[in-house]
């Protein structure tokens, strides 16, 4: 999936709520996670994801699961990285 | 907005089980730090295999956010032992509860309105420096979340003021509101803020 294709069906799970973010390896939320944490809202990660350009945006494989996609967004300096397990987002980076 | 309940079912990977799973929704105890902080009675996912804690879903954000950012600042200021009463006397007119508490949320709730209220900025500006406010005998201590703090900072630079003469200021006007020259109006506007609050 391409940048447009990977935006519009995070930005659907964004609007309608279906959100959840990974802990890591020990079960504890992770701090760099600034959506999980509250230091930024729902709103601006969509606005953040609107802004990313083609450059800013690469898909590279989960390092446990096969077959899983882990898309990265890079826009002003924001690193956002996520993964779809239907119908949520997970998000495992925003910071 | 979707909203996970308690017992709800869904997926997430397992980091420990090395594997996509099935989950369950529950109420727990979520770590951060490396487990030197936590916080209580947070929905979260818990892998179906293994129990561990795989994901958190995004309605929980608020309980975490309060524990991450739910800074209380203090505002302390000394003030004539009168000025205590008054606060009391108005606070006790609701009849709602311990007037020792209610005072508390109805000077907030000033700071609150008066930054925006330039009647009110005024008022403080003028009853502040009125000899019924002078005195220093009792202590008022304030406890504050950001968003007062930041109003009552914007009030000081606003009127000039320090933090003992706005304080002075907002229970005068507390009192002329309350106390000496109550309106049905303004009387229904606090009883519902102390209602709320208390």
């Amino acid at each position: 999936m391409g940048l447009k294709v990977v935006r519009e069906k995070a930005i659907e799970c964004l609007k309608s709520g279906r959100i959840q973010h990974e802990t890591d390896r020990a079960g504890n939320l992770d701090e760099k996670n600034l959506l999980v944490t509250g230091q930024i809202s729902v709103e601006e990660v969509i606005q953040l994801l609107l802004s990313t350009k083609g450059t800013e945006f690469e898909t590279s494989k989960h390092h446990i699961i096969r077959g899983l996609d882990v898309h990265i967004f890079r826009p002003k300096k924001w690193y956002i990285k996520c993964y779809f397990i239907e119908p949520d987002i997970f998000f495992i980076s925003v910071h | 907005m979707k909203i996970y309940s308690e017992g709800e079912k869904s997926q997430a990977v397992c980091k420990s089980c090395k594997s996509k799973v099935s989950t369950t929704f529950s109420i727990c105890r979520v770590l951060y730090n490396g487990g030197k902080g936590f916080v209580e009675d947070v929905l979260a996912a818990t892998c179906d295999n293994c129990d561990s804690v795989v994901s958190i879903p995004q309605q929980s954000v608020p309980r975490i956010k309060e524990k991450f950012h739910s800074k209380k600042h203090s505002i302390e200021v000394r003030i004539p032992r009168h000025l205590l009463d008054i606060l009391l006397l108005a606070s006790d007119r609701f009849e709602f509860g311990n007037p020792e508490l209610l005072k508390d949320y109805l000077v907030r709730y000033y700071i609150g309105v008066a930054d925006s209220d330039k009647e009110m900025i005024n008022n403080i500006k003028k009853f502040s420096t009125s000899d019924f406010a002078k005195g220093s005998g009792f202590r008022l201590s304030l406890k504050v979340n950001d968003g007062i703090q930041q109003r009552f900072i914007h009030l000081m630079k606003v009127t000039s003021l320090t933090k003992t003469q706005i304080l002075r200021g907002i229970i005068l006007q507390i009192n002329e509101d309350i106390l000496q020259s109550p309106t049905k109006k303004k009387l229904a506007e606090l009883e519902k803020v102390l209602l709320a609050a208390g």
